[in-house]
């Protein structure tokens, strides 16, 4: 078919200048009909061609595209900057494509990514657009071959109700010469979806033998269906005109169906309830999500046989190795989706974590003999059921720090010229693909000169190094462990669970944490995170007869090096790494697992970056992986230095590790 | 004489892939092809033409009001329209003229129906 | 060749497309009583349909097709309703 693929090439790459050409034009000129036609028409051809080869970002990407343009040209959207640059996305998209196809003769593989993202853009403008869906031209007409055939049928229609399916009628009367177009309703009848039951009459009286003509048609054709009255019309849409619908209702003995214009109600539902919707309980879900955490696992594990099956087959049988490859890439699409869908699910507004903190908020304050306005915004803001919850517990320790340290007592306040009442504000909002909660307070700000003590004090880091940081470096310092006093440990009082806490609380979920503070007039603390559940990867490490695991964010590089080239340095040891020195500390040390004798090589990850980074020797590497994180619950519980856990391919629990918590 | 189908569309790799599809359907038809209405009106004014395949999206006069011309100048045409998108005017359009739906990606499967029901009008004898 | 005549069974074979309408029609108008063998049938155009509805021959034993088994072997059996 190499024909074909040359002339999509050349054509595809017309087409998408063809496009950009109306579309940059069209945002000069947005009444400029010509262009927006020539434009659909361009889009609407690109999406036909690519139709014939399998390239389904592609395809459901332009099939958005056009389905935009359609809106704009029916008049039901504007030509806003945001539509054009959807659309101009989508095109410079495509062109990347066609030349990756004409390069390698596939899409690239971040295509279905990149091809979602071009989709969800493309279809935003339209979610807000009203009435998409033209109602079709169909006369009203008399239900009463629906309440027959309901009646004919009942069986077939009470079981289906009793599962709790909707019912649908449909009436198809083909028009008399439609054998002669070329119309073949049986053909129609064998695409149906779901049909439960099917009568087959006559429109005139049948003739006797001699009389009748086999090529005229005189089928009236009667079904019921639980695919829904949208679904089953779609399959008729090319006879629309010569098909009507009925939604059949269940009720209790005589079934009395809808009209043809009214929504079949939900089983069992009360009348004029509208969407369907179910009281799922959240175990059951959690459930669900293991489940897919489990399959991301095994999908990882075949896609790893699947290389080396192809790497050794490849040669002896490469229509086999081919056809495992793209079983096991639909396999992983499949997984992707359903991890999203199933993300889908456990989306949950923000409010859950925030109704709970301004009572705790007013109580601390009440404690302390301060005035504190909390205000919240944003608890609308929706994101993984697992963000949400986790995010609890590192809120409300900011919020008593702010309440505790942030906000001066009264007198103090009055003296700096600020009101009486100390303001605090809790904000989540979208930010990109992420979403941002900040903590901002109006109090007197975290003092550099402090930390810097503090830090010194508690011997963090050589004292040169901290007065060399600026400012406002010398405020991240918080975050760093052993920063809060040792004693810790069980209440979340002010003090003693320290920001660094937070930073792993908030690094297993995915995200990152940030302070700014001017002294005297406040501190706001950002947190950035994903909206899902991430999928983390991780570098797996072997220590002793177990298995760790690092986030590969933290690992800058792995190295073996003989044994011979470890130094000495001060209490520890060292090791070079291209020119210069890098301290080298044993996994099993950081843990307080026994350690295993040294061999002739060293094996080590190297974590941190620049003049932090530190090499940290483990038995062996046991490749990569991608898993779900699951958090620890609470701040505190586990040991410290741990991120969360994972769930192996295997069953067994992967302890993932927080280097810098370990590091310190 | 043999059937001659004249395929009608601007994109030639879809004029391509229709041709191929009515070769495996009916290897015996001769096969020839317009780009736009204009040219396809020409052609057929030439003579010789049985069957139409035309493309609805096309620049300047689209399949339908092409597919409305034929039918004017031949009653009993079999005439196909190719498309991806149906609205229900465009239905009722392609009715009124008595065209065939076909959808796009055009495909032997898809194609079939159109050729026998073509080949049965023929047949009947009436051009 | 989809319709074929076998002694006094007509024989559907594959599948049936709309001119095969024809010939069955034929076959059964000839000879009222003869039985159709559906047994080795695929799909079976409308045409093909209507003719076995509106002249109900007998049919040999179960057509091999599923849909017609399921949907269309039910209306095809018995006289046509009055």
């Amino acid at each position: 078919m190499s024909e074909l693929l040359e002339q999509f090439l050349i054509e595809g790459r017309e087409l998408a200048q063809q496009a950009t050409e109306d579309l940059l034009a069209l945002e000069r000129d947005p009444a400029d009909a010509a262009r927006l036609d020539s434009a659909f028409r361009a889009v609407h051809t690109l999406k036909g061609s690519v139709a014939l080869f399998d390239l389904q970002p592609m395809q459901r990407a332009l099939h958005a595209a056009e389905d935009l343009l359609d809106a704009v040209r029916a008049g039901r959207l504007g030509v806003g900057r945001g539509v054009i640059d959807a659309l101009l996305d989508c095109i410079g998209a495509s062109e990347a494509w066609i030349e990756a196809l004409a390069r390698t003769g596939t899409l690239p593989a971040d295509a279905p990514g990149r091809g979602r993202g071009l989709e969800e853009a493309l279809r935003a403008p339209l979610q807000e657009d009203s009435g998409a869906q033209p109602a079709s031209a169909e006369p009203p007409s008399d239900a009463s071959w629906a309440i027959a055939l309901a009646a004919a049928e009942a069986p077939a229609v009470a079981a289906a109700h009793a599962a709790g399916q909707e019912v649908t009628a449909l009436r198809y009367v083909p028009a008399a010469d439609c054998f002669f177009l070329g119309d073949d309703p049986m053909a129609l009848l064998r695409a149906v979806p779901e049909m439960i039951a099917l009568r087959l009459g006559a429109r005139q009286p049948w003739p006797d033998g001699a009389a009748m003509d086999p090529f005229a048609c005189n089928l009236v054709i009667e079904l019921l269906s639980t695919a829904g009255e949208a679904e089953l019309r779609q399959a008729f849409r090319f006879v629309a005109d010569q098909i009507a619908t009925a939604a059949i209702a269940p009720s209790a003995p005589a079934s009395a169906p809808a009209s043809a214009s009214e929504e079949a109600s939900a089983p069992g539902g009360a009348p004029g309830l509208g969407g369907r919707s179910l009281r799922v309980d959240a175990a059951r879900i959690d459930a669900l999500m293991d489940l897919v955490g489990e399959m991301i696992v095994a999908k990882n594990g075949l896609a790893h046989l699947v290389a080396q099956v192809v790497a050794q087959l490849g040669e002896a049988d490469p229509r086999l190795a081919r056809a495992l490859g793209e079983s096991q890439a639909g396999i992983e699409a499949l997984a992707e989706q359903m991890h999203r869908t199933v993300l889908g699910v456990r989306m949950t507004p923000l409010a859950r974590s925030f109704n709970r903190l301004p009572r705790l908020v007013r109580d601390a304050a009440a404690e302390l003999g301060k005035t504190v306005v909390l205000d919240i915004r944003g608890e609308a803001v929706e994101a993984d059921k697992a963000i949400v919850d986790g995010l609890f517990d590192p809120l409300l320790h900011l919020l008593r720090n702010a309440v505790d340290h942030g906000i001066e007592p009264p007198e103090a306040r009055a003296g700096a010229g600020k009101p009486a009442a100390g303001r605090i504000t809790l904000e989540a909002r979208r930010e990109g693909e992420g979403i941002l909660v900040e903590v901002a307070d109006d109090g007197r700000g975290i003092d550099p000169a402090r930390i810097r003590q503090a830090a010194k004090a508690r011997g963090l880091m050589p004292e040169a190094a901290i007065d060399a940081l600026g400012d406002e470096e010398a405020v991240q310092l918080v975050f760093r462990p052993g920063f809060s006093t040792a004693s810790a440990v069980t209440s979340l009082s002010g003090r003693g669970v320290g920001m660094d806490a937070v930073r792993a609380a908030v690094e297993a979920l995915g995200g990152r944490v940030s302070l700014a503070s001017r002294p005297g007039a406040g501190s706001t603390i950002r947190l950035l995170l994903p909206q899902g559940a991430a999928v983390t990867t991780v570098l797996l490490v072997r220590l002793g007869g177990e298995v760790f695991g690092l986030p590969s964010d933290a690992v800058a590089e792995t190295a073996r090096i003989p044994a011979g080239r470890i130094l000495p340095l001060r209490q520890g040891e060292a090791f070079v790494l291209r020119d210069r020195t890098v301290p080298l500390v044993r996994l099993s040390a950081l843990l307080d697992l026994p350690g295993t004798p040294r061999g002739e090589m060293v094996r080590m990850a190297v974590v941190g970056s620049g003049a932090a980074r530190v090499g940290v020797e483990v038995d062996g590497f046991a490749g990569r992986a991608d898993v779900l994180l699951r958090p620890l619950p609470g701040l505190l519980s586990g040991m410290p230095g741990l991120l969360g856990t994972a769930l192996m391919g295997d069953g067994q629990v992967l302890m993932v590790l927080d280097m810098p918590g370990l590091i310190g | 004489m043999a059937t001659t189908v004249l395929i009608v569309d601007d994109s030639k790799l879809a004029r391509i892939v229709a041709g191929k599809a009515i070769q495996a359907l009916e290897p015996g038809w001769e096969r020839v092809e317009a780009s736009n209405a204009d040219e396809a009106l020409a052609r057929v004014a030439a003579g010789g033409v049985d069957v139409a395949v035309l493309d609805f999206n096309m620049p300047g006069k689209d399949g339908l009001a092409l597919a409305a011309e034929l039918r004017a100048l031949h009653p009993s045409m079999p005439l196909a329209i190719i498309t991806a998108n149906v609205q229900d005017e465009v239905i009722a359009r392609a009715r009124a003229v008595n065209a065939t739906f076909v959808a796009k990606p055009v495909t032997e499967e898809g194609l079939r129906g159109f050729v026998s029901g073509a080949t049965l009008r023929l047949r009947a004898g009436v051009r | 060749m989809s319709v074929r005549l076998d002694g006094p069974v007509i024989r559907l074979e594959g599948a049936c497309r709309v001119e095969d309408a024809e010939p069955l029609l034929s076959f059964l108008q000839e000879e009222p009583g003869r039985v159709v063998d559906l047994s080795a049938a695929g799909g079976l155009h409308a045409a093909v349909v209507q003719v076995l509805l509106a002249l109900r021959p007998p049919l040999a034993g179960p057509p091999g097709d599923p849909f017609t088994e399921r949907w269309l072997a039910p209306l095809l059996a018995g006289p046509p309703p009055g």
